[in-house]
């Protein structure tokens, strides 16, 4: 019997390592009480300046933790200059942010918490503000022993958003051998490898683990302010370089690309073809495509549930 | 006090190094933990550098690979460098160099990432151009004729050829042709139209890409796979190595110094357990020598005082014979000190000889009681005391030692006592006595040599007396005195008699010593004999009073004495003088010149207890006395003792020649009345003939 086993996984073990993608663990260790009150965290807009902007603003369970308008808007209606990546399976990425600045969640919370154009706060507000709310200095009493604090707040709503997964998606269970593609979708998977999206869209978050340059074969035009890694690096080649965004729930985060330019997931992928594959699809290939963009859309995530 | 702190600082650095040990061990161990641990780290570095190559080489190699390999692993390896890094033993002194030189490998790590992200980046970019220009190829058929443009196929499919090749084999020296290929290419797309215009465009754009990518790509994939990183990773852990093996042999040197420390601690544990019992030892022999010099005289190595008396808790009945060389100061000062010490021990030899020859078996111990007197403790049993005190004598006393060639002549004597309590006391009062008295070697003690006992009556009777005299209690009692052939009372001799207040009557023998002691027998004597001349006076009977030495030595009292007599000059025809003929009288003058004053008065004189001692005819002729009282104990068994009744008979014809009147005293029976009247005594007196009363 042990041995049965042994061999079963062997065999299931090599039919995935074919796969260039992984399907998402069906469930995540978390912490549930740090998650719960990173929760609440996250959906508080006193977390910002004009206590109307929530982490939720932006990454709107809505929308498949993504922001519907072409670049986010934060306090007293300020406009950012990115539209807003997803929040679900970001834990997976091996960078945050656009231009992967942030190496972990944590660090990525900070970020817009401080942006002056997204929520503006600092420390000692955010301190002042959760010290002297009766929930939160119970909650943090109970699960931290302390007293509402900078340091545990980021880390709640870390814990939160590594809660924030979407198992099961059909492709998942394809991949899982549990359900069958449509022939369409196949076609769509077929064309996606062959393509050579699957060069850069892998893994675990079908992206999400490597920078790429948009407009590799045709150039993308390049606004001033676009947060890409010459934004950090300064070097000419970087420019316009940014994290290959995860094709998880695609089909939920309308609009597309770091300014929001793509409307749709058609556009999107035409968009793609053009500037980084060289090259116009046919309606079939683009139809097959969206087909199996489509398959990637997973659960909404259980603590949202 | 100075032992005792050494030898606390001895427990304090066992403990001490001790405790060091044991925290040694755990410092010891735990560095050594340390060191594995961050080894450990590096083997694991190694390892996940060789998986990551190995990723790399698939991501060259492969069309498409799942990226989250590659990132999972440079996040194990960025993981195991933070873990080494914060590591604060590695941070520490000791591995300085190495901790340098894995900065060093940190530093090269960051660089290498974003050399493999610049990798994945072209890589990706040049694997979607080499899988789309085939496509683009095959199009070419189906766009251009085949016959016309021909030498166009041809000449995409040697571009297509040649790039693969070049992919394939890693080769950038295809590059320069390719480039050319491309400057012809667009020459040749510039005269064509539309879609094929755009296709060939296309085309251009893959085939640039190649070259402005691949290059980079290999080169990148040169650089990666260099093995600088491990380079720096194998330095470091050499020199990991070499701090260790410093760090080894400084804990060694710590080891051998605690084992030093630990086997010294126990030596001198050892040593002072050693010193300790010699010391103990040394103190016990201390101890008993001094014990011995407690109890032993240093000189004769005899016994002492002081052991004495825990002896003679040891007898039953003991016995204790001191002996005293006569006169043993004149040997020390005609011969001075050391040969006086050296008789001394010669004497005391004689003295264990002797007791050793007289006692025998006989428990006993020999004791020296400082300067010349000597002791001998034993038990008594059935011994006569003074049949073994003459033995000594015989050993001891009347012998000769002989020092240096010098003889010197030992005469001694003896003090001896059975009186448990006070043994010593008691033996030395019989040593004075026998001392005092030239005639006696030696004294028995017996409570009447007992001074103290002596000395205690002597108060009380003293008390007594001054109570009886102030208190008129002295009352002359008067015994007759009866001529032995007419039976008639002649005469009566008035006895003091104390009466106390409860009637009882206490005689002279108990309050003479006192009185005479403390002057008081001059008082006795004049009331005595005032209280006898009254009598006189009313009876007109002779009486006879007894006037002691004391009374005639004492000027005062012999004037008032002589006052009396001579106021009452009819009483004193019927008065008698009773003086005592004594040894102890030394002036004879005083005597003469009393009896001669008062026969003037008309008294007669009478010698009292003659023949009791040291009784000198001649000095009786000298007195020129009127009667001889013969002493009781020449009486007492007159009539048995022959040899009393030849010394009194001796006096009888004396006195008779020289016309003196003879008296016999304690004439208690018949016998005794019958013997004295024989032998021609005139009057006698005694109980048998008459008890002293007060009245007559």
């Amino acid at each position: 019997m042990k041995a049965l086993i042994t061999v079963l996984i062997f065999t299931i073990t090599a039919i995935f390592a074919k796969e260039p993608i992984e399907p998402i663990p069906k469930s995540i260790k978390y912490n549930k009480q740090k998650a719960q009150l990173g929760k609440v965290l996250f959906f508080d807009p006193n977390l910002s300046a004009d206590r109307k902007v929530s982490c939720a603003s932006c990454h709107s369970p809505e929308h498949g933790g993504a922001d519907p308008r072409p670049v986010s808007m934060g306090v007293h209606g300020k406009k950012g200059n990115v539209n807003a990546p997803t929040v679900y399976n970001s834990y997976f990425n091996f960078r945050q942010f656009w231009n992967g600045r942030a190496k972990d969640l944590k660090e990525q919370a900070k970020g817009p918490l401080h942006n002056p154009v997204e929520m503006n706060m600092n420390r000692e507000k955010i301190e002042k503000y959760l010290k002297n709310n009766e929930y939160y200095k119970e909650m943090f009493k109970r699960i931290y022993h302390k007293e509402p604090n900078y340091e545990d707040t980021l880390d709640a709503i870390v814990e939160f958003e590594k809660a924030l997964i979407t198992p099961n998606s059909k492709f998942d269970r394809y991949l899982r051998g549990e359900t069958k593609l449509s022939p369409l979708e196949k076609k769509g998977y077929k064309l996606f490898k062959t393509l050579g999206c699957i060069t850069c869209h892998n893994g675990i978050n079908i992206g999400g683990n490597s920078f790429q340059k948009m407009g590799v074969v045709f150039p993308y035009k390049r606004e001033k302010n676009t947060p890409d890694r010459f934004a950090i690096t300064h070097k000419k080649e970087d420019e316009l370089v940014f994290k290959v965004p995860t094709l998880r729930n695609i089909a939920l985060t309308a609009p597309y690309f770091h300014d929001g330019s793509a409307k749709t997931l058609k556009d999107a992928i035409k968009m793609m073809a053009y500037h980084n594959l060289g090259f116009k699809l046919s309606k079939d290939e683009i139809e097959a495509l969206v087909a199996f963009l489509k398959t990637l859309t997973g659960e909404k995530p259980k603590i949202l549930r | 006090m100075k032992n005792i702190i050494i030898r606390l600082i001895v427990v304090l650095l066992f403990a001490f190094v001790g405790a060091g040990l044991v925290m040694y061990k755990d410092y010891y161990t735990n560095r050594i933990t340390k060191n594995n641990n961050i080894y450990i780290g590096f083997l694991n570095l190694h390892t996940q550098i060789a998986k990551l190559e190995n990723e790399i080489f698939k991501a060259d190699y492969f069309l498409y690979i799942n990226n989250d390999n590659i990132i999972n692993i440079i996040k194990n390896i960025d993981n195991l460098i933070d873990k080494i890094k914060s590591d604060n033993h590695f941070n520490s002194k000791i591995h300085k160099s190495a901790y340098k030189n894995f900065l060093l490998f940190e530093k090269s790590f960051k660089s290498y990432k974003e050399n493999l992200y610049d990798f994945l980046k072209y890589n990706g970019i040049v694997k979607n151009s080499v899988t789309y220009i085939p496509t683009l190829t095959l199009k070419s058929f189906s766009m251009f004729d085949a016959k016309k443009d021909i030498k166009l196929i041809t000449f995409l499919n040697k571009i297509e050829s040649e790039m693969l090749i070049a992919r394939n084999a890693k080769d950038y020296s295809f590059m320069p042709d390719l480039k050319e290929y491309l400057k012809e290419l667009q020459k040749i797309s510039k005269n064509k139209e539309k879609d094929k215009k755009e296709l060939l465009t296309i085309f251009e754009k893959h085939l640039e890409i190649f070259i402005n990518y691949f290059p980079k790509s290999i080169k990148l994939v040169e650089k990666l796979s260099d093995n600088s990183l491990e380079r720096i990773l194998d330095a470091t852990m050499v020199k990991f190595k070499n701090s260790t093996i410093k760090e080894l042999n400084e804990l060694k040197f710590y080891d051998w110094l605690f084992t030093t420390l630990y086997i010294l601690s126990i030596l001198i544990i050892i040593f002072f357990i050693f010193f300790t019992e010699k010391r103990k030892r040394e103190l016990k022999k201390l101890n008993r020598s001094l014990q011995e010099m407690l109890v032993t005289d240093s000189l004769t190595k005899l016994k002492n005082r002081f052991s004495f008396s825990q002896d003679k808790q040891s007898f039953k009945e003991p016995v204790l014979i001191l002996i005293n060389i006569d006169g043993f100061k004149n040997i020390n000062e005609f011969y001075g000190n050391s040969f006086g010490d050296k008789v001394l021990i010669e004497f005391s030899k004689k003295v264990q000889l002797a007791a050793f020859q007289i006692l025998n078996t006989k428990k006993s111990y020999i004791y020296r009681f400082g300067s010349d007197n000597f002791g001998i403790l034993f038990e008594k049993d059935s011994l006569d005391l003074a049949k073994t005190a003459k033995r000594f004598l015989e050993k001891l006393d009347n012998i000769k030692i002989a020092i240096d060639g010098i003889e010197v002549d030992i005469f001694t004597s003896l003090g001896i006592s059975s009186s448990k309590e006070k043994l010593f006391e008691t033996a030395e009062m019989a040593l004075k006595r026998a001392k005092q008295n030239s005639r006696k070697k030696f004294y028995l003690y017996s409570k009447e040599i007992d001074k103290t006992k002596e000395i205690e009556k002597n108060l009380n009777q003293l008390k007594e007396l001054k109570f009886a005299i102030r208190e008129n209690k002295i009352v002359p009692y008067f015994q007759p005195i009866i001529d032995l052939k007419t039976k008639k009372t002649v005469k009566y001799e008035a006895l003091a008699r104390i009466v106390k207040d409860d009637n009882t009557i206490v005689y002279p023998k108990d309050f003479l010593p006192a009185a005479k002691s403390s002057k008081l027998i001059g008082d006795i004597t004049k009331i005595v004999l005032q209280k006898t001349i009254k009598k006189i006076v009313e009876t007109k009977n002779h009486f006879s009073v007894n006037i002691t030495y004391e009374d005639i030595e004492n000027e005062e009292d012999r004037k008032e004495i002589l006052k009396i007599i001579s106021k009452n000059r009819d009483a004193s025809q019927y008065l008698t003088i009773e003086i005592l003929e004594d040894e102890q009288i030394a002036n004879y003058a005083l005597y003469d010149n009393f009896i001669n004053e008062v026969k003037l008065y008309g008294c007669h004189v009478a010698i009292d207890d003659f023949g009791s001692g040291y009784s000198n005819f001649d000095r009786v002729l000298k007195l020129k006395i009127d009667t001889i009282k013969i002493d009781g104990s020449l009486i007492k068994n007159i009539d048995k003792d022959k040899k009393s009744l030849l010394v009194v008979s001796t006096i009888v014809d004396f006195a008779k020649k020289a016309n003196i009147e003879i008296v016999a005293e304690f004439v208690h029976s018949k016998e005794v009345l019958e013997t004295v009247k024989n032998i021609g005594i005139d009057q006698g007196q005694g109980y048998f003939l008459g008890k002293p009363t007060p009245i007559i």
